[in-house]
C-alpha cells in the first residue's frame, strides 16, 4: 500500500523552548482510518492544521501523497480535506451557497457536484435546511455542512479534528459509514479524537500523542495487545 | 485574478453582504439590522457626497475649479489609508475561518490579495461617491470636458489602491515586528498607534513646510490652487490623478499600471510570509506555571467591568480603534502644556485668523473629537458574538450586563477627558469655575457618549462575524452613533463660538451641562429598556 500521509519529525515550538510537538513521526497508508489520540493540549490539533498547511511548522518534513506540505502545498491541498474542531463556516452564506462555493475552488462539475451534495445532505438528513443561513443552524449542523464540503470533491486524505463532537447519533453512524465507504474505494482518514470506544472500533491503526510526542503508534492490534484501547491509553499516558 | 479567486472573492462578498440576510434570513431581528445597515450606508454615502460637492463647490465659487481633481484626489487617498490601516489588522489576519479558507487549494498570496480586494470593494462606494460627486461639479462649472469625465471616473477606481497597498504594508510589517513577541496583542496595538501619531505629525509637518514657502494666509487664500498644486507634488498618484482628468492620457495610464504593478509586487511579497505571521499570530503555548492565590470578592458589576477590560485588552483591533482617542487626548493635553492653547489652536486651524478667546466655551467639545467619537458600548454588545450564551445563561440582571459595558467605556475615557479638559482650560487661562464647569461638561458627554452608544450598540447588534472588525469598524451601530455625533458636535463648536461672543460663557456652559446631562440620562434609560427588551 502507498504512503499517503507521512509525518517525518515534525516540530513545532512556540516562544522558544516551548515545543508544543517534539519530533512527530507517523504514517498514514492508502485505506487507513488513522486515530490520533491524546489529551486536551498534548499537541493532536497543531499536528492536524500543520497536516493541512493551516499551520507553518518549524522542523521537519510532512508529504501528502509524496508532495511536501511546505514545497508544493497545492498539490497537497487538492487532494486533502480537513473539518476543523470548531467548523467556523461563514454564518452569513446559506448551506448551500457555501457548498457550492467549497466546490467551485475544487472546480467541480456542477452536475456532478450538485448531485454529491444531495447524496451526502440526504445521508445526513440536512437537505431540508441547506437553503437557510448557517447562522442560523445549530452546532450538529454547521458539522454535518463542513463535513458535506470536505467530502464531495471526494479527497484521497479526509482529515478531521474531533469529527463526532455535535454530531447526532444516527449522523454519527452514517459518518462512521462514509469513512468505511472511502477508504475501501482507496482513500484514507486521519481524525483526532477522545472517544477512545470510537477509535477503538473504527480505527486500524492509531498514534498517541502527550506533550507533544509520540509515545505510541501502530496497528490497532499491536497497540491493544488484547486490552482495551482506553486502558491502554491510560497507563500510557500516566506513565 | 483568476478564476478560483474570483470565486473566493465572490464568496467573501456574499458573506458579508446584507442583501443575502435579507432575501435568505427568516429572523426579524437580523432582517431589522440588515435594514439598518444598508440605509446607515446609505446616509452616510449621500453625507460624503454632499460634503465633496459642498467643497467642490466652494472651489469653483472662487475660481479654483482646476484644484477640484486635487481636492478629489487628496481625500479619496487620506481616507483609504486610514479606512484600510484600521481595518487591515482584522482583515488579513486573525480572522474566523483562516483555518477553513487556509486548507482550500488556495495559494497564500491569492487569500491575502482576495482579501484586500475584498477591503477594496467593500469601501469602493464612499471613494467613489467622494470622487464622483467632485467630478459632476468639475463638469459642471466648465473644469474638465467629457473625455475628462471618462478619465476622471475610470482612475477613481484605482486612485485608492496605492493608499490601500501602503496600508496593508504598513499593518503588515507592524503585524511581522510584534507576532513574535509574548504581549503580542498590547504590542501591535502600541505600534499601531504609533505610527498613526507617526502619520498624524508628518502630516502637520508638511502642512508647516508648505506654509513655510507661503507663509501669509492671505497669500495662501489668493493662491489656494498653487497650493493644492504643492501638495500634489509631494504625492505624484494624486498629480496624475489630477493631470488625466484634463485630458492627458498618458498620466492616467501611469496611474493605472504604478498601481497595478505595485499591488501586484506588495502581494507577491506579503503572500510569501502570509501563512507564518497568521500561524504566529494564532499560535499560543498554554501556560505552566500558574499558581493559585487568594482574591477578593468582587460584586457583580465590577466582575462585568473586568470582563469588558479583559475583552479590551484582548485583541488589538479593539485597542487601536477605540483606544486611539485616549492616547490622542493625551497627546493634545501634553501638546497643549508644552506650545499653550493659542499655539494648539493655530495648529490645528492651520493659523487660521481666529481670535483664540472665541474658542474657549468650545473646550470640552473640542476634547470630545477624542473621547467621544468612538464608544465601547457601541460594539460590545456586538463583541459577545459567539460567546454570548456564556451571560444569557448566568444569572446576570441585563441591566447590570450594559451598565457594567457603560461604567466600562466612562472608566476608559472619562479620567482623560476631564484630565484633558483641565489642562486646556488651565493652559487657556480661563479661570477656575469655567474650568470646573468644562470638567462637567466633558464628564456630562462622555456619559451621553457612553449611553447612546449602548443604545446603538443593543439596538444594531449583530452576534455573528467572521472577524470583529465587522462590528467595531463597520457596524451599523458605529455608523448610527458616529455621524450623528460627529456633526452635532461640529456643529455644537460653532455655536458654542458664536453664541461664547453673546453669552457670559459660564451661563452658556452651564446651560449646555443641564441639556447634555438630560440628554445622557434620557440616553440611559432608553439603552436600559433595549436591554430588557432585545439585549
Amino acid at each position: 500500500m502507498s504512503n499517503i500521509l507521512e509525518v517525518r519529525n515534525y516540530s513545532q515550538s512556540y516562544g522558544g523552548d516551548i515545543k508544543a510537538c517534539d519530533d512527530v513521526s507517523l504514517t498514514v497508508e492508502s485505506g487507513d482510518i488513522f486515530g490520533f489520540i491524546g489529551h486536551n493540549g498534548a499537541g493532536k490539533s497543531t499536528t492536524i492544521r500543520a497536516v493541512v498547511g493551516v499551520l507553518d511548522f518549524d522542523e521537519g518534513e510532512i508529504l501528502i501523497d509524496g508532495h511536501s506540505v511546505k514545497k508544493e502545498p497545492m498539490e497537497c491541498k487538492k487532494i486533502t480535506a480537513y473539518i476543523p474542531d470548531n467548523p467556523d463556516l461563514y454564518d452569513n452564506l446559506t448551506g448551500i451557497q457555501y457548498l457550492r462555493f467549497v466546490a467551485d475552488v475544487y472546480e467541480m462539475d456542477p452536475s456532478e457536484r450538485d448531485a454529491k451534495i444531495s447524496k451526502y445532505a440526504d445521508m445526513l438528513e440536512i437537505t431540508d435546511a441547506l437553503g437557510d443561513l448557517i447562522g442560523s443552524y445549530s452546532h450538529g449542523m454547521k458539522q454535518k455542512v463542513a463535513i458535506i464540503s470536505a467530502l464531495i470533491h471526494s479527497p484521497k486524505l479526509l482529515v478531521l479534528d474531533e469529527p463526532f463532537v455535535g454530531l447526532d447519533p444516527k449522523a454519527s453512524f452514517t459518518l462512521k459509514e462514509i469513512m468505511h465507504e472511502m477508504c475501501e474505494n482507496g482513500s484514507s482518514v486521519f481524525f483526532s479524537t477522545h472517544v477512545l470506544d470510537v477509535a477503538e472500533k473504527l480505527c486500524n491503526k492509531a498514534a498517541i500523542i502527550k506533550k507533544g510526542k509520540i509515545i505510541a503508534s501502530g496497528t490497532m492490534e499491536e497497540l491493544t495487545g488484547g486490552q482495551s484501547l482506553e486502558s491502554v491509553f491510560l497507563e500510557a499516558v500516566n506513565e | 485574478m483568476n478564476k478560483s479567486e474570483i470565486t473566493l472573492l465572490r464568496m467573501l462578498l456574499t458573506a458579508s453582504s446584507p442583501f443575502n440576510t435579507l432575501k435568505y434570513g427568516k429572523d426579524k431581528k437580523k432582517r431589522g439590522t440588515a435594514v439598518g445597515q444598508i440605509v446607515a450606508n446609505i446616509i452616510l454615502f449621500l453625507i460624503l457626497a454632499g460634503y465633496e460637492v459642498a467643497t467642490a463647490v466652494g472651489y469653483a465659487y472662487n475660481g479654483m475649479t482646476k484644484s477640484i481633481a486635487i481636492l478629489c484626489g487628496i481625500t479619496v487617498s487620506v481616507m483609504a489609508f486610514v479606512l484600510t490601516f484600521f481595518r487591515i489588522d482584522g482583515t488579513l489576519f486573525d480572522f474566523d475561518g483562516y483555518d477553513i479558507l487556509m486548507s482550500f487549494p488556495y495559494k497564500a498570496g491569492s487569500v491575502a490579495k482576495c482579501k484586500c480586494i475584498y477591503l477594496y470593494v467593500r469601501c469602493l462606494h464612499w471613494y467613489l461617491g467622494l470622487s464622483l460627486a467632485g467630478m459632476v461639479v468639475a463638469l459642471a462649472y466648465g473644469g474638465i470636458d467629457i473625455l475628462g469625465a471618462i478619465l476622471w471616473t475610470i482612475m477613481s477606481l484605482f486612485l485608492p489602491l496605492i493608499p490601500m497597498l501602503a496600508a496593508t504594508v504598513a499593518g503588515t510589517v507592524i503585524t511581522g515586528i510584534t507576532s513574535g513577541f509574548k504581549n503580542k496583542t498590547i504590542l501591535r496595538a502600541a505600534a499601531s498607534m504609533t505610527f498613526i501619531l507617526l502619520v498624524f505629525a508628518g502630516r502637520f509637518l508638511l502642512e508647516g513646510k508648505l506654509r513655510e514657502e507661503e507663509p501669509s494666509m492671505s497669500e495662501i487664500l489668493a493662491s489656494m490652487s498653487e497650493y493644492t498644486d504643492r501638495i500634489a507634488r509631494y504625492y505624484p498618484p494624486v498629480k496624475w490623478f489630477s493631470d488625466g482628468t484634463v485630458g492627458n492620457i498618458a498620466s492616467c495610464i501611469l496611474l493605472v499600471i504604478v498601481s497595478l504593478v505595485l499591488f501586484v509586487s506588495v502581494f507577491f511579497v506579503v503572500g510569501k510570509r502570509y501563512r507564518e505571521l497568521n500561524s504566529a499570530l494564532k499560535s499560543h503555548s498554554s501556560s505552566k506555571d500558574f499558581v493559585m492565590k487568594s482574591s477578593g470578592k468582587r460584586s457583580v458589576l465590577s466582575a462585568v467591568v473586568f470582563k469588558e477590560y479583559r475583552r479590551f485588552m484582548g485583541s488589538s483591533t479593539y485597542l487601536v480603534n477605540c483606544g486611539f482617542g485616549v492616547v490622542l487626548s493625551l497627546v493634545i493635553g501634553i501638546a497643549v502644556m508644552v506650545v499653550g492653547f493659542d499655539g494648539l489652536i493655530s495648529t490645528i486651524t492651520g493659523d487660521a485668523p481666529i481670535p483664540q478667546g472665541i474658542v474657549y466655551p468650545a473646550i470640552p467639545f473640542i476634547v470630545y473629537f477624542c473621547t467621544g467619537m468612538v464608544s465601547t458600548t457601541t460594539c460590545s454588545p456586538s463583541l459577545e458574538g459567539k460567546s454570548y450564551w456564556i451571560v444569557q445563561s448566568l444569572p446576570l440582571d441585563r441591566k447590570k450586563l450594559y451598565q457594567g459595558k457603560l461604567i466600562f467605556n466612562m472608566i476608559l475615557f472619562a479620567p482623560v477627558g476631564t484630565l484633558v479638559t483641565m489642562l486646556m482650560c488651565i493652559a487657556a487661562h480661563t479661570g477656575l469655575i469655567n474650568t470646573l464647569i468644562c470638567m462637567l461638561l466633558s464628564i456630562a458627554l462622555i456619559f451621553f457618549s457612553s449611553s447612546w452608544g449602548l443604545v446603538c450598540g443593543i439596538r444594531f447588534m449583530k452576534l455573528q462575524w467572521e472577524s470583529e472588525i465587522e462590528v467595531i469598524k463597520q457596524g451599523t451601530a458605529v455608523v448610527v452613533y458616529m455621524l450623528p455625533n460627529m456633526f452635532v458636535n461640529m456643529g455644537l463648536i460653532v455655536l458654542m463660538i458664536f453664541l461664547g461672543t453673546k453669552v457670559s460663557a459660564n451661563i452658556l456652559l452651564g446651560g449646555v451641562l443641564i441639556i447634555v446631562a438630560a440628554l445622557g440620562l434620557a440616553a440611559y434609560k432608553r439603552a436600559m429598556r433595549l436591554a430588557v427588551i432585545r439585549g
